[in-house]
């Protein structure tokens, strides 16, 4: 759905992102991290053609960003980390108007505006003016506004930043649903956890350039592998030797008590493999798949890129 | 097709039912006044009239059209806005005739108080009422036109952002030309004028002339909207608004002089770099100039990319490039008259173009406008000042354009100069790309 292909955007004397290739399927929900300064906000911008870059190409379901700006607007819903209402307007005036200006004809306006309002749970505020609401409920809005004419891709710089434990629960809630209905979404935020909620990739960005694409669960994007762990009773030596002749078995790491290695293959691959390790005398007491914590993997890539530098 | 939703926007900020029905009781209330304290005479309701619209329309008006834009910015709505699938036009007529509606419909009041005082009273004073209310109301649009397309423009340069100080700065611009325009509807309706070799009553000329530059200021505006939502524009439309400028002032200047006067075309020609050179540094001033988008026209440059070339050229160049050709054409044609005064002002102007350009050219190039205009002021008047002071009158040729061969001499050494400053500080600020980041982050 988005293909970023070697982009760059320099800012006067700041080369704000380097060279940055990425992409992104269509239904999934790209987590977007990176320190401060690293290049998140910009490279949202450059994939809602708001900015013009120095080099490099961003393709929204298969149209050039920068050479149909107006095009690209169409397909895609943006929300800016700091963002502002119409607050002398009603709840459904600003819908209203954000439904209207991306092209929605006057008679499917009230439809559209209905359905906005039900799925970001803000029917009962309809009337209310914007500049009276709570932070959340603003935030809400703005979301409605950004999804109103249902767009192929929604992008959200710092969409959780200032809302409450609770608020920032049923955004993940509505993230999810939305991907559920095949929208692409890529979701800037340094809150890690929330983004685990409902990330199924996780674009790590560093001094304007990607260190990591991957899926949250360690998958490699486009790749089918994915890391899992056996534990063990008891250790035992042959346990890495094991592993290592077994076909689509590779990066294979004992531990005490047991191993953690990558498993290319589906489940019945697995079923498969448990089976030979019980039938070898193992010993297994546990085999499952390894979902490593998106916060240490973040901070492990970066320690790596910034070691490496 | 449904509703402008920019449009609708504006009606439902702008005309609720209370405004509606007071603020023509308001001005009811108003004329009533006058009526009773004028002693039943309309020669007051008349001159209030058109007072409140010029007042409503060119200052709150413009106020509204300003505001149209920059409150987008101040209120964080203005990146919604570019990400929406309105055209360039539609965003720009629904900001320009939205935000001012309510404006109109005060004037449509005045207007009528207006004409009724016209149809029963006395008016020997005012000898063209129909023309002066039309001055007045093309002029009030022409001041909202101006500064919807100030406002756009100051957006696109981006930089700091003051909104009540932007507003009051862009309303006055339009307000000041809109009060200048008026200010011929009460000079004499026989005075007469020739714009080439028509010949035409002041009043209307001047009518005409606001109607023509409303209109390229509405053109203007859609223009760097169009930027502003990533339309790809190239410089061609501005390059026609410079011709028309220099057809329009040349018009003027042949026709207020003798056909028989030496040196008619001459001073035609000094008339239209006059107003070519003003263009020339507002645009220069007011034209964001991101060393990034330099560099780019240089690649287009080198690669002979046309399309690139025609979108990323600057203003403010196309004028320049327009005034360079024009003295050309005009030394070739009347056999190098004025040459000195004509090149030596091209080459200062060049002078000044790489100073503004060293100073924006800096790692912190923050308010380098600002500072270019206090060094041009020193360069072009307190220098030649001091001097002129200190009995050294000679010295002024080192500092402006004169027809003289010491001033080109100036102009070319001064302009190298420059160009050499910013030459060095091009190469070691934005010579190439920058280097990616090496800060933690």
């Amino acid at each position: 759905m988005i293909e970023v292909d070697s982009l760059s955007f320099e800012y006067p004397g700041v080369l704000a992102l380097d060279n940055v290739s990425l992409s992104i399927e269509k239904g999934s929900i790209a987590a977007l991290v990176g320190p401060n300064g690293a290049g998140k906000t910009t490279l949202l911008r450059c994939m809602a053609a708001l900015e013009h870059p120095i080099a490099g190409t961003v393709k929204i379901g298969g149209v050039d960003a920068h050479e149909d700006p107006r095009v690209c607007h169409k397909k895609i819903g943006y929300l800016r980390d700091i963002f502002g209402l119409y607050d002398d307007l009603s709840v459904e005036r600003c819908i209203t108007y954000a439904a209207a200006s991306h092209g929605i004809a006057d008679a499917a306006l009230p439809e559209a505006v209905k359905k906005a309002a039900a799925r970001l749970r803000i029917d009962n505020h309809l009337l209310a003016k914007a500049g009276v609401l709570s932070r959340g409920l603003r935030q809400r809005v703005a979301i409605a506004q950004a999804v109103v004419h249902e767009p192929a891709v929604l992008i959200l710089d710092e969409p959780a930043s200032g809302l409450d434990p609770e608020a920032r629960h049923t955004l993940s809630g509505l993230f999810l649903e939305l991907s559920g209905q095949g929208m692409t979404l890529i979701v800037s935020s340094h809150i890690l956890t929330e983004l685990e909620e409902y990330s199924t990739h996780m674009i790590i960005l560093d001094k304007g350039r990607v260190v990591s694409s991957s899926g949250v669960s360690g998958k490699a994007v486009g790749d089918e592998g994915a890391y899992f762990t056996v534990e063990l009773i008891a250790p035992h030596a042959a346990l890495e030797n094991f592993l290592l002749s077994v076909d689509g078995v590779s990066n294979v790491s004992v531990k005490p008590g047991g191993a953690v290695f990558m498993l290319r293959g589906d489940a019945s691959t697995q079923a498969e493999l448990l089976k030979r390790l019980v039938g070898q005398g193992f010993g297994v007491k546990g085999f499952y798949e390894t979902r490593e914590n998106m916060h240490e993997s973040y901070l492990k890539k970066i320690k790596e890129t910034r070691g490496g530098a | 097709m449904g509703l402008n939703p920019e449009f609708r926007r504006n009606i439902w900020r702008e005309m609720t039912l209370h405004r509606l029905i007071v603020a023509p009781l308001a001005l009811a209330a108003i004329f009533v006044l006058v009526y009773v304290a004028d002693k039943h005479r309309t020669d007051g309701v008349a001159y209030m009239a058109l007072t409140g619209i010029g007042l409503l329309g060119a200052l709150w008006g413009g106020r509204l059209a300003s505001d149209s834009v920059l409150s987008e910015i101040h209120n964080k709505t203005w990146d919604s806005q570019r990400m929406s699938a309105l055209s360039p036009w539609t965003l720009t007529w629904g900001k320009l005739f939205g935000s001012t509606l309510f404006v109109w419909y005060c004037a449509v009041f005045c207007a009528a108080a207006y004409g009724m005082a016209m149809l029963t009273g006395d008016f020997s004073k005012i000898k063209e009422p129909e023309m002066l209310l039309a001055l007045v109301l093309v002029s009030s649009f022409l001041a909202q036109a101006v500064a919807l397309f100030s406002s756009l423009v100051s957006v696109r340069k981006g930089g700091s952002f003051m909104l009540a100080q932007e507003k009051t700065a862009y309303t006055l611009l339009g307000a000041l030309t809109a009060f200048a325009v008026i200010s011929f509807g009460y000079a004499d309706v026989n005075w007469k004028m020739h714009w080439y070799s028509y010949e035409l009553r002041v009043i209307e000329f001047t009518f005409i002339s606001a109607v023509i530059f409303s209109a390229w200021a509405v053109i203007g505006s859609y223009r760097v909207m169009a930027e502003e939502l990533q339309v790809k524009n190239t410089f061609f439309v501005w390059f026609i608004f410079n011709l028309f400028i220099v057809v329009y002032v040349f018009g003027i200047a042949v026709g207020a002089m003798p056909l028989l006067e030496q040196d008619i075309i001459t001073k035609s020609f000094i008339a239209a770099f006059a107003v070519l050179g003003v263009i020339f540094y507002a645009a220069l001033f007011s034209e964001r100039k991101n060393p990034v988008a330099f560099r780019s026209m240089g690649k287009a440059l080198k690669a002979v990319d046309l399309d690139g070339l025609f979108t990323l050229v600057p203003c403010w160049m196309v004028t320049f490039c327009l005034i360079a050709a024009l003295v050309i054409v005009h030394s070739v044609v009347m056999g190098g008259e004025k040459a000195f005064l004509f090149f030596s002002g091209l080459f200062f102007a060049l002078r000044d173009t790489f100073i503004v350009l060293y100073l924006n050219f800096s790692k912190n190039p923050k308010r380098a406008d600002a500072a270019a205009v206090v060094y041009l002021l020193l360069i072009a008047f307190v220098l030649p000042l001091i001097l002129y002071t200190a009995g050294i009158e000679e010295a002024r040729a080192f500092f402006w354009a004169a027809d003289s061969p010491y001033a080109l001499a100036a102009g070319v050494l001064e302009a190298a100069a420059a160009f050499v400053l910013l030459k060095v500080r091009w190469r070691k600020n934005y010579g190439s790309v920058a280097a990616p980041i090496e800060q933690e982050g």
